[in-house]
C-alpha cells in the first residue's frame, strides 16, 4: 500500500513536472533567466531572492567603477588580507593599483581584491555595502540585498536573476568592466613592483565558448555554482544568469547555443 | 474609366474641330473642361494643348480608345455631332456637339457606362500659336522618360525583391508579384537561380532553417519561394547531410542531421559532456562540441535520454558542488527523465 502511494504520488509528479516543462533545453538551475537582445528568452524562479555568491562583486566593481581613481593606489588592509575563499594572497600594507585589483576581483574573483577596493571607496566594509545598496535600490533591483562587498553567504545577503541580469548589464556599459570580464587571463603587479600576479579567468566560458564576453562566476555553499554569461553572435546578444545550476559551464554553453538558434538570421 | 472618358474627350476635341482644321498654323488652345454625375459636380480642369493644323484623328490610333467606334457623325456649319460606343472593360455609350470658331470652342458629351450618367463639358479660347510636331516630340520624349523611369523602378525594385526573398526564402506572402501578372514574373528564374545556389550550401540552408524558426515563432507565412522554385528542403537535408560527412562540417551535421551526428558522437565522443573544462581541451572538442548539440535535442525528443544523460553528468564531476536537484527544481524537468527514474524505481 505504502508503495502504491508512492506510485501515485510519483505519477502525479510526472504531470506536473510535464504541466510546466518548457519546450527544448531548460538549464538544470535553482533559478535562472535567458536574454536574447534586452528581451527575456526563457526564465525559471527569475524573481526569487536567492545567495548570489561572488556575482556580488559586479556591483562592488561598478560602485568602484564609477568612484573613479582607477590609477589611485590602494593599501590593503588586514581585514582583506585576511578574506577567505578564493583570494590571491595579499599583504597587510601591500600597496596596488585601483584597476589592478578591480581586474583580481572580477577576473580571478579574489575576496581579498574585493574587501580591499570595498575598504577603499567606503572606508569601511559596513559603509560600502550601504552604498551597494543604496545603488541596488537606484537601479530598481527590488530583490536585491547586500550584506558584504564579496559575496560571502550571509544572512539578508541575497539576489534575483532578474535583478543579477540587470546589474551585468549596467556594469557592461563600463569599458573598463567589460573588457576585464573578457579576458582569459591578466597579469597585475603591486605598485612598486615587486610581486605580480597571474590572473586566470574563472569564467570557463571565456577563451572557450565562441562568443563569449564575460561576465562573472560564483560558487559558495549555499549559492551553489552561479554564473552571468554574455555572448554575442551574428549581431545578437544573449545574457544567461544561473544560479545555483550544478554543470554550470556545460548548462551555459547549451543554453547560449539555443537561444542563439533560436534568434532570426541577422541581416 | 478615367481613361475611357480621357479617350472619349480626346476623341470629342479632335473630331469636334476637324472641321476648322483645314487651313491656318498649328493652334495653341486653352481649355477648360468639368465633369458633372448625379449628385457630384467636379472643379473644372484647365488644360493647353497644341492642336495641329491638319491633325486627323483615327480612333484606332489612340491605345485607349481602341475598342471605341464613332458613329452618325455629323457636320452642320461649325457644329459637329457624333455618337460613340466602347465595348470591353471600359464599355460606354455617348453622345457629343461641339461648336468651333476660329478662336473659340465649346462643347458637351454625355455618356452612359456602368449604368452611370456623365456629363462632360469642354469651353476653350485660342491663345497662339504653336508647333504641334515640336510638341508632339516633347510629348513622346516625356513618355519615353517617364517609361524608362518606370521601368528601371520596376527593376529595381524587382531586383530588391529578389535579393530579399532569396534569402528569406519567401517570408510572409509575397509570391503574386512573381507569379503570372505580377510585375516581376520576368525575374522569377533569377529568384529560383539564387535560392537554389543558396539551399545548395551549408550556410545557406542553415539560414533558412533559421528564417522557417522565425516564421513559426512570429506565426508568419513562410516558405514561399521554395514552393514557386519547386525545391525540396528536406530533400536538400539529406543531400547536404551526406556531403558534410564527407566534407567534416560538423556543425552542420551536429545541427541538421540527427542520424549522422548520433552515429559520429557515439563513435568519437564517448565521455565528452560531463567535464566542461577538461572536455574542451580534448583534440576532438570541436568536433564533439559541434555534433553534441543535435545528438542531445535527438535525445531528448525520442526518450528524454539526454536529459537522463545530463542528470548522469550532474551526479558526475560536479555533484559535490550543491544539493541542487533534490528539492522542488525537479518540478520542471521534461516528464521523460521522471519516467525513467519511476521505471528504474520501480521496475516496470
Amino acid at each position: 500500500m505504502h508503495r502504491f502511494a508512492r506510485l501515485i504520488g510519483a505519477l502525479l509528479f510526472c504531470l506536473s513536472a510535464s504541466a510546466h516543462a518548457q519546450p527544448g533545453f531548460e538549464p538544470q538551475a535553482r533559478a535562472y533567466l535567458i536574454e536574447a537582445d534586452g528581451k527575456t528568452l526563457r526564465e525559471r524562479n527569475a524573481d526569487q531572492p536567492l545567495p548570489p555568491a561572488s556575482l556580488t562583486k559586479l556591483m562592488t566593481a561598478l560602485l568602484v567603477q564609477e568612484h573613479g581613481g582607477l590609477d589611485d593606489i590602494v593599501t590593503v588592509s588586514r581585514q582583506a588580507a585576511a578574506e577567505t575563499g578564493s583570494r590571491l594572497g595579499l599583504k597587510p600594507g601591500e600597496q596596488f593599483r585601483v584597476r589592478d585589483l578591480l581586474a583580481a576581483a572580477l577576473i580571478q574573483s579574489a575576496n581579498d581584491a574585493c574587501h580591499a577596493l570595498a575598504d577603499w571607496v567606503g572606508g569601511d566594509q559596513a559603509h560600502f555595502v550601504a552604498l551597494m545598496n543604496q545603488r541596488a535600490e537606484q537601479l530598481g533591483l527590488r530583490q536585491t540585498r547586500f550584506a558584504n562587498a564579496c559575496g560571502h553567504d550571509q544572512a539578508g545577503h541575497h539576489a534575483s536573476a532578474r535583478d543579477l541580469a540587470r546589474l551585468a548589464h549596467q556594469a557592461l556599459q563600463s569599458p573598463v568592466i567589460a573588457q576585464l570580464v573578457a579576458l582569459p587571463a591578466h597579469s597585475i603587479a603591486s605598485a612598486d613592483g615587486r610581486r605580480q600576479f597571474q590572473l586566470t579567468n574563472k569564467n570557463a566560458l571565456i577563451g572557450r565558448y565562441s562568443g563569449a564576453r564575460g561576465v562573472k562566476s560564483g560558487f559558495t555553499a549555499q549559492a551553489g555554482k552561479c554564473l552571468i554569461a554574455a555572448a554575442q553572435r551574428d549581431g545578437h546578444q544573449v545574457l544567461l544568469v544561473l544560479l545555483n545550476a550544478a554543470n554550470r559551464w556545460w548548462d551555459a554553453a547549451d543554453t547560449l547555443d539555443r537561444a542563439f538558434a533560436e534568434l532570426p538570421p541577422a541581416s | 474609366m478615367r481613361r475611357t472618358i480621357q479617350s472619349a474627350f480626346a476623341l470629342s476635341l479632335v473630331v469636334g474641330a476637324a472641321p476648322a482644321w483645314s487651313a491656318g498654323s498649328d493652334e495653341l488652345w486653352e481649355i477648360t473642361q468639368k465633369m458633372a454625375m448625379p449628385g457630384m459636380n467636379m472643379p473644372g480642369i484647365k488644360i493647353t494643348s497644341c492642336i495641329a493644323r491638319n491633325g486627323n484623328y483615327k480612333p484606332g490610333d489612340d491605345p485607349n480608345a481602341k475598342n471605341c467606334t464613332v458613329d452618325d457623325y455629323k457636320v452642320s456649319g461649325n457644329t459637329v455631332t457624333w455618337k460613340m460606343r466602347c465595348t470591353g472593360k471600359n464599355a460606354m455609350t455617348g453622345s457629343g456637339e461641339m461648336t468651333k470658331t476660329a478662336d473659340t470652342m465649346k462643347g458637351v458629351f454625355r455618356m452612359s457606362a456602368s449604368g452611370m450618367d456623365m456629363t462632360q463639358t469642354m469651353d476653350g479660347k485660342r491663345v497662339g500659336t504653336c508647333d504641334a510636331g515640336e510638341e508632339q516630340k516633347k510629348m513622346d520624349k516625356t513618355v519615353a522618360d517617364f517609361k524608362a523611369r518606370s521601368d528601371d523602378a520596376v527593376k529595381q525594385m524587382c531586383e530588391g525583391s529578389v535579393k530579399r526573398e532569396a534569402e528569406s526564402g519567401g517570408m510572409g506572402n509575397g509570391a503574386s508579384t512573381f507569379q503570372s501578372k505580377g510585375q516581376c514574373l520576368g525575374y522569377k528564374p533569377q529568384l529560383c537561380e539564387q535560392t537554389r545556389s543558396q539551399v545548395g550550401s551549408y550556410g545557406g540552408y542553415a539560414h533558412y532553417i533559421r528564417w522557417r524558426e522565425t516564421a513559426k515563432t512570429t506565426n508568419q507565412p513562410w516558405g514561399w519561394v521554395l514552393a514557386e522554385c519547386g525545391i525540396d528542403l528536406e530533400k536538400q537535408r539529406l543531400t547536404l547531410c551526406g556531403q558534410a560527412v564527407t566534407d567534416k562540417k560538423y556543425r552542420f551535421i551536429g545541427t541538421f542531421c540527427p542520424d549522422e551526428a548520433k552515429q559520429m558522437y557515439a563513435k568519437n565522443c564517448a565521455g565528452f559532456g560531463m567535464d566542461y573544462t577538461a572536455d574542451m581541451a580534448k583534440p576532438n572538442a570541436n568536433m564533439c562540441y559541434a555534433l553534441r548539440s543535435k545528438s542531445r535535442d535527438y535525445n531528448d525528443q525520442d526518450a528524454g535520454d539526454g536529459n537522463a544523460a545530463r542528470a548522469a553528468r550532474t551526479a558526475g564531476s560536479e555533484k559535490a558542488a550543491t544539493d541542487e536537484g533534490k528539492g522542488a527544481d525537479n518540478a520542471a524537468k521534461p516528464a521523460e527523465s521522471a519516467t525513467s527514474k519511476l521505471k528504474k524505481l520501480f521496475g516496470f
